[in-house]
Order: structure tokens, then sequence, then C-alpha cells
């Protein structure tokens, strides 16, 4: 077989390799402005904290994600909040969507948990610098003390998305083929993404539980600011 | 022949004429066996038609029948858990048949099945007409469940001639009399008229001997001699009860009246009636009463001698029982082992004691005996002795089959002087859920009380939950139960409100304003929540901490942060609950203080709110001195010496109050100051006129409002300084004039 007949035969190959070469040249455009992200580290400063890494370890190949923890501050006679934070990097913006698919009641309910209520979504930090959070309360299907959930899901570049309303230029996570159409028509592709979802007992109401989590947990929420040049 | 073929009939070929009788009958003839079999059946099917429902019914009845018959078979053989089961799957098979269900309930109670409470309620509200079943039924219920629940079904499921029916009333009297309810029966006894029944007589003597006093051993002993010669067929159920009475309150003519008695009867007496008639003989003749002794010791000692030790106990002479005892130790049954540990515990002889109780015989409530043993460990000191006695006692009882094993042991340890191992068993007892004997809530209220001293309030909830189904109708447990579901999450502030609104509206009781008002806080409707604590009859420095603290979270929520202060100031954290602790802490945090930037932007809005603050302390002033003042009047009781030493602490946190007020004031004029200088900074850029203009106003507007707050400081001022001097003055005249008396 001489070289004339390998070129022929990739000839009917050759508008795929163009779709492809086109698509990611599409779907990758140079980052010019620079973008922040942000980190919530273990608080370890916190007496009762306990990380659970072992639980995070088998979660992780499931999540494919980068990095993360999972952890529960207070005790028995105090405010207790389970937390997990899950972060990915470099991501594919479809995987990253997917992350606004698990909703609380999925995870909660693997542990035999039942939804109760969910709450108007709450709002932390403002701008690119902001958190929708979930708000739900489930409570075990035995009875006992109530959990409040609050689940956020922070994107760069998608910093209004909101689990259960608008995701994507007014569609949302439940329309996969048109927010794949938005994704593509828009060459949307996210750097960061990040989870964080806390269980917060052993109080009466949501509002206190919001106001405990928002207090004690949120402002350790750490912003880095990543310059274009250093993307590369 | 073929079975689809057949051959032409020959009448058909050769065109005879035939009858149709003759044809059908040609055709039967013709037809395939299998399908004339098949013809048969069908027929005889559908004739059979109306029989169906019959035959199978007769079938079926014949098994529920011989079902229902072995399962009889089974209770009377003594094979309780086979009649049990069998009983319940009749029961299950059809489910409007009752028949089986006194079975079940017998078979039941045979296997110790817990089951039997919840069949013998079943079967009282069945509202049947079988006496003796009704009367095992109420007698289970009695005696296995709680006391509250108890209580409801008598009086909603049991008839009203039926709870005058001694067979009725002496389970209930019964059950009373262990949970030591001396005023109830008392109530029940007033209601009977004429010749009481000798059951429920023993019962009276019963609670007259618990009384233990001279008058009422007096009355005992007046009852019984006068039922007996009255009526000597009673004697038999009623004479035990003089064992009840100590050998000093036993009355002189006993031995006249039991001597007669014992004639009366005709009979040969009763050990036990000889050798009480010779008890009764030695109060008679006491000068001979040794000799009397002596006669029925060489009398009984060989035929009857855990009787005659029993008398020595009851006349307290315990070394002649501990000597008739010891050769029956070791072959006697646990009647001999109790009076033997309670005849060496009365001669305070430890380590024999304990030696018996080392080996205690079959049929002994064994937690009972550990229970001794760990109380004997501790008299000796050896406190890890004690706590595995304890444990090994509390393991044994949770094991054994009897739902008041557990129940039994914490009143056993309770009588020992054991409180707080009492307690403890006590907890588990009402853990293990309600479908055990459990007393009444305010019987068992230390309970409660001890959990929440020790800030278990998750074991809290749960015996309050089960508490909440073991005496459904009392309304403290409901309310306390609520209220801590509440602050602990397991339930929510409306479930409360939708549970205790109504119960509010019926009873109106003051303990439901506590959690309604806590709910409606947590629910964000504060002026409810006001409301509901708003009287100001209310001295709620002596009200329970909780209480004060959801007054003052109440006065927070509304804006009147600086009386919440006052209720706040030196409140006792720590005899909170930790979930009311957690809970109260968040609320009490005043939204404008999660909220500070919102502060920033609103500074013509701070201009008015000072004005209305102004106002607002001229109101909390008075309403701070009218609180104090009630708080006076409560505490007007106490001593002379601790009245005036608060009255020096009282004034000088009075004195700090104001200076920490005006250092507020100060605070909040440098702020405003503040906002003014950042506000005129942005508004540099506007034009000029504009500038004068607004600023002329400004200024204007500045200088009235200014005008208005001093006014109103120094009127405010100057009103609580006259009276904080005032009331000083009166305080050190006061001060003096107890001084000059002492």
């Amino acid at each position: 077989m001489n070289f004339r007949h390998v070129l022929f035969a990739l000839v009917p190959l050759l508008p795929v390799l163009a779709a492809e070469a086109f698509s990611y040249v599409w779907m990758n455009p140079v980052v010019k402005e620079p973008y922040i992200y942000p980190t919530l580290p273990q608080p370890f400063a916190e007496r009762t904290y306990q990380s659970t890494p072992e639980e995070f370890k088998k979660n992780k190949v499931t999540l494919h994600c980068s990095e993360g923890w999972l952890g529960s501050v207070g005790s028995e006679n105090t405010i207790t909040t389970r937390l997990a934070w899950i972060e990915w990097n470099n991501t594919k913006a479809i995987s990253t969507l997917e992350a606004f698919d698990h909703k609380p009641e999925n995870c909660m309910g693997a542990r035999g948990m039942k939804l109760e209520q969910t709450y108007p979504p709450r709002v932390f930090g403002s701008g690119e610098k902001r958190f929708i959070f979930d708000s739900t309360r489930f409570r075990p299907l035995r009875g006992g003390p109530a959990i409040y959930v609050f689940k956020a899901v922070w994107v760069s570049g998608l910093p209004g998305a909101n689990f259960r309303g608008d995701l994507f230029q007014g569609i949302s996570a439940q329309q996969g083929r048109a927010v794949r159409v938005a994704i593509a028509t828009h060459r949307f592709k996210p750097e960061k993404t990040r989870v964080l979802m806390a269980g917060v007992s052993g109080l009466p109401s949501e509002e206190l539980a919001w106001k405990s989590f928002s207090r004690d947990i949120l402002p350790q929420i750490q912003w880095t600011t990543v310059q274009p040049s250093s993307n590369n | 022949m073929k079975l689809f073929s057949r051959e032409q009939p020959l009448r058909d070929s050769l065109a005879i004429k035939v009858s149709l009788k003759e044809r059908i009958r040609d055709e039967w003839t013709d037809l395939h066996l299998l399908w004339k079999s098949l013809i048969v059946i069908a027929v005889l099917a559908v004739l059979a038609i109306p029989f169906y429902g019959r035959a199978i019914k007769a079938t079926k009845t014949r098994t529920y029948a011989q079902d229902l018959a072995a399962a009889k078979k089974a209770l009377s053989d003594g094979r309780d858990a086979d009649a049990r089961d069998l009983s319940l799957a009749l029961l299950r098979r059809e489910p409007k048949n009752t028949e089986p269900m006194p079975l079940l309930m017998h078979a039941a109670a045979g296997a110790k099945d817990p089951l039997l409470v919840p069949v013998a309620r079943g079967y009282l509200e069945m509202n049947t007409q079988n006496k003796p079943d009704r009367v095992f039924a109420w007698t289970a219920i009695s005696k296995e469940y709680p006391m509250g629940s108890a209580g409801i079904i008598w009086l909603s499921s049991i008839r009203d001639n039926e709870r005058e029916d001694p067979d009725f009333l002496v389970p209930w009297l019964e059950r009373l009399k262990t949970e030591r309810l001396g005023h109830e029966i008392e109530d029940l006894l007033a209601k009977q008229t004429g010749l009481l029944d000798p059951r429920i007589e023993r019962i009276r003597l019963s609670i007259l001997a618990i009384r233990g006093t001279e008058n009422s051993y007096r009355e005992l002993q007046a009852r019984l001699f006068d039922r007996i010669a009255s009526h000597p067929a009673d004697g038999a159920v009623l004479i035990d009860s003089i064992d009840e009475v100590p050998q000093s309150a036993v009355i002189p003519y006993s031995f006249t009246a039991l001597g007669e008695w014992l004639k009366a009867s005709g009979q040969e007496p009763s050990v036990e009636n000889q050798l009480r008639l010779a008890r009764c003989e030695m109060v008679a003749n006491p000068e001979t009463a040794e000799a009397i002794l002596n006669r029925i010791t060489t009398e009984f000692t060989t035929t009857a001698p855990l009787p005659l030790a029993k008398l020595f106990v009851t006349l307290r002479r315990f070394d002649r029982a501990e000597e008739l005892l010891k050769p029956l130790v070791s072959k006697g049954g646990p009647g001999v082992f109790l009076l033997m540990a309670k005849v060496l515990e009365n001669q305070q002889k430890l380590d024999e004691w304990d030696q018996l109780l080392a080996s205690p015989p079959k049929g002994i409530f064994l937690p009972g005996v550990l229970c001794d043993r760990a109380f004997l460990a501790a008299k000796k000191g050896d406190e890890r002795a004690k706590i595995n006695f304890e444990q090994e006692a509390s393991v044994y009882a949770e094991k054994l089959l009897d739902s008041d094993s557990l129940i039994h042991l914490a009143r056993y340890a309770a009588d020992r002087g054991m409180n707080e191992y009492s307690l403890s068993v006590w907890v588990k007892a009402i853990r293990k859920g309600p479908s055990s004997p459990l007393p009444l809530f305010v019987s068992i209220s230390p309970v409660f009380e001890t959990l929440a001293r020790d800030k278990q309030d998750n074991q809290l909830l749960d015996t309050l939950t089960v508490y909440r189904a073991a005496d459904p109708g009392n309304l403290d447990v409901i309310t306390q139960h609520l209220y801590l579901a509440c602050l602990i999450g397991s339930v929510t502030p409306q479930q409360v409100l939708d549970i205790l609104l109504p119960l509010k509206e019926k009873f109106n009781s003051q303990p439901l304003n506590l959690p309604i008002a806590l709910a409606e806080l947590l629910e964000g409707r504060t002026a409810l929540a006001d409301k509901l604590t708003g009287d100001t009859k209310i001295d709620w420095f002596t009200q329970i901490p909780a209480a004060r603290a959801i007054r003052s979270i109440t006065l927070t929520k509304i804006g009147r942060k600086g009386e919440a202060d006052i209720y706040m100031e030196d409140f006792p954290w720590e005899g909170l609950l930790p979930c009311e602790k957690r809970v109260f802490k968040e609320l009490l945090e005043a939204p404008q203080e999660s909220k500070p930037t919102e502060v920033a932007g609103k500074s013509d809005q701070l201009e008015k709110a000072k004005i209305a603050e102004g106002l607002r302390q001229a109101q909390k002033a008075k309403e701070l001195m009218e609180i104090r003042k009630a708080r006076e009047a409560s505490e007007s009781a106490k001593s002379e010496e601790q009245k005036i030493a608060e009255k020096k602490q009282k004034a000088e946190q009075l004195e700090k109050s104001k200076i920490a007020e005006e250092l507020r004031q100060a605070q909040r004029a440098k702020e405003l100051m503040e906002i003014r200088n950042a506000r005129e900074a942005r508004e540099s850029a506007k034009p000029e006129e504009q500038k004068i203009a607004e600023k002329n106003q400004k200024a204007e507007k500045a200088r009235l409002a200014d005008e208005a707050l001093r006014v109103l400081q120094s009127n405010v001022s100057n009103e609580v300084r006259e009276k904080l001097a005032a009331q000083a003055a009166k305080e050190a005249a006061e001060a003096k004039e107890t001084e000059e008396a002492k």
C-alpha cells in the first residue's frame, strides 16, 4: 500500500477531523480576563471538627472530582454541621452541569432521609462571589431530629445558577439537550466547579440553621484570583 | 371411532325420517366417550352452582372449627405458645370473627407475650357480655398497662355497672395500691355503699396498715374484728391483715376476737392462725409472753419452723428466727431465703448476709438479690463491686420476660434508698416503651427532673416520647414533650402550634403559653409571642430560666433590646438544657447584629430612629421601673440581711447600667456623626447651589432633631434620676431602720 492509498483512505475522515478541530478551537477560547474561584479549607481550628477522609476517598472515585473533603463540626449537645466540599478543576462543561442534577434528595434519600420541605434558595455573597444554596429539610424515615440541608454548586461563569431554577440562559438542569446547545453556542467552558453541601442538625428552624451555617462556616470560604497568564 | 370425525349416519343416506328424540338418542350413542363425559360434567357443574358457596363455606367452617378446637386443646394442654399462634392465625384469617380473641388473650398471658395487653384492650373495646373474659382482660390491663392509659380504659371501656363490680374493682384497687395512690383508693372506697366485698375490705385494711399511724392500726383491727364477728366466712380472706400490724400496735381485745372467730369457724385452726392467736395472747397477757413463746416454740419448731420464724421476725426476735431458719436455708425455697436475708440484715450480720445472697434459690427475683448485693457492697465501701452488681441487676431485669421486671427493680432500689440507681433503672424501664406498667407522670417526675439536671436532653426527649403514649391525657407531658421536641428539631414549630393551639383554646392553661410563644418566635410571628408573654403580672425573675429567656427573646425581636438585656442580666445559662441554650443563644442575636452592612446606607432612617429610640427609652425606663418593683415585691419575703446586700448590688447595677447607657448614647452619637460625614463626602460632587440649599435644610432638620432628642433625654434622665434618687433614699432609710431595730 503506497502513500496515495493511505491518503485516499483518510479522505472520508477529513470532515470528521475538521469538525473535531473546529469544536476544540470553539470550545477552548483563549482566556483573556482574570477569573476567581473559591476554596473552603477544612475547619481544623474548630475544636469539634472531625474529618472523614476514608469516606471522601470512596466518593472521589464516583464523583471524578479533583479535590475535596468531608467532615463534621459540633457534637451531640451542640449544633452539628456535616460538611462536604468537592472541587472540580478544568472539567467538562457537561460534567459540571451534571452536578446540578444531584439534588440533596438523591444522596440524603440513600441515607434513609425523607425530604420534608423545600425552602426558597439562600444567597451568600454577591456578584461572582455568590453561592446560591438550595435549602431543604430532611428527617429520618423513622422520625427524629430534622436536618437542614444547604447545597450550592458554584461554577465559574455561572454565578446565578440555581438548583431548582434557571441554570443557564433560562434553561434548567433538567433540559439536557437545551443545556448542551446553549453550552455550545455560548462557548461555555467552566474552569472551576465547586459543590458545598451542609447538613445542620440540632436547631428547630431553617432560619436558625442558615444563620448558624452562614455565620460559622461560610465566612471561611477563600477566593483566589487567577490571571490569564497563570492559567496557561 | 375417531374423536372429531364420524361417519354419515345410515338414516341420512337412506333419507329415513326419524323423530327428534330418536335422533338425539342416535347422536348421543355415536358420540365419543370423552365428549359424553365432558357434557355430563358440565351439566352437573351447572346444576351444582347454587351449592358452591355453601360447600366452600362448609369446608372453611370445618377447617376453622378444627383449628379453633386445636387452639383450645393447646391451651388446655398448657402449650401456650402453640395456642397463641393458632388463635392469632385464626384471627388473621377471619378478622371479623372475634371468637379466638379470649383464647389468644389467655395464651398470650400464659406465654408472657406482650401481645396480651393490646389484645385485652381490643377485647374490652368490643363491648361483649362475657363477664369472665372481660374480667380477665381488665385484670391484664390493670396489671400490665401504663397507669395513665389504664385509667383511660377504666373510664372509657369499663361500663358503669362494671366499675362497681368487685371483680373489676379489685384489680384496679390493687394497681392503685402498687402505685401508692392512697387518696385515689380512698376516693373509690368512699363511693362504695353497703357491705364491702371481702377482697375490697382487705385492700382497705392494707391501706390502713400502709398509713402506719397508731390510729390507723387501731381502725384496722376494729374493722377486722367487727367484720369477722359479723361475717365469719370473710375471715379467711381478711385475717392475714393482722400480720401487717406491728406487735406494739396490737390491741389486747384481739386475743378474744380472734379466739371467738376461730371457735365460730368450727374447724381445727391452721398453724398460721394458732400462731396469730398466740401473738395476740402475748398482748392480752404480757406477763406470760415468754411462757407463750416457749410453748409455741416447743410445739412448732419441728412441725412448722417457717411460720414460727415469721412470727419471731414480727416480734423482732431475730436471733430466735435465725436459729429456726439456719437448718432450712440449704433446702428451703424463696420464702426461707427472703426471711433469712431479712433476719441477717436486721442483725447487721453483713458477711453472712452477703454469703446468703451469693447463692439464691430458684424462683427468686434475681435482680432484687443483685440489688441487695450492690447495697451491701456500698455499705462495705466497695464502689467497684457496687457498680458491677448494679449493672448485673439491670441486665438480668432487662432479660426477664415479665414486662414489669425493670419497674420492680427500680422500686426495689428506691426502697433500699439507692435513689440514683433507681432513677437510672427507671430511665431504662421507660425507654423500653409504653408496653409495661409505667406509673403516672407525676409519680415519676424525679426521673425527668434528674435527666434535665444532668443535661441529658436526648434521653429526656426519648422518655417523654414514651410517656406521651403511656400517659396520653397528661397536659404536662404533651407540653414538655413538644417543647423539647421542637428545640431538638424532632417536630417543627408549626406542628407544635397545630397541637397546642386547640389545647390552649380548650384549657387556657398558662404553661402552654411558653412552648406556643417559642413556636411563634421560630415561625417569625413575634407579635403573637409578645402577646403570649406580655402579661405584666408575671414576674419573669421568679419563673424558670427558660421562660425568662423566651420573654427576653420576644423583647429582642420586637426591638426592645434594652429591656431584654435586663432579663438576661446574670442569666443562669448553666441551668438550661443544651438544646435550650443553643436555640436561645441563636434567637437572642438581634437581626441588626447579623446584618451590620445594611445599616450604613440608611442615615436618614437612623435620624428618625434616634428620635423614636428616645421615646422608646422613656417608655422602657418606665417599664423597667415597674419590672424592678414587681421583682422587689416578690422578694420581700427574703431575709433582711440578704435584702440589704441585694439592694447594694442593685444600686451598683443601676449605676453600671446608667454608665453603660451613657456610653451607648455617646457611641450612637459618634456613629451618627460618622454617617453624616460620609454622606457629606458623597454629596460633595453635587452642584453648589443645590448643596447649599440641602445643607441649610439638613442643618435645620438636625437642629430640630437634636433639640427634640436633648429635651427627651433630659426628661428621661431627670425622671429616671429622680426616681433612682428617691429609691436610694428610701432604701437607705429602710436599711437604717433595720439596723436600729436589730
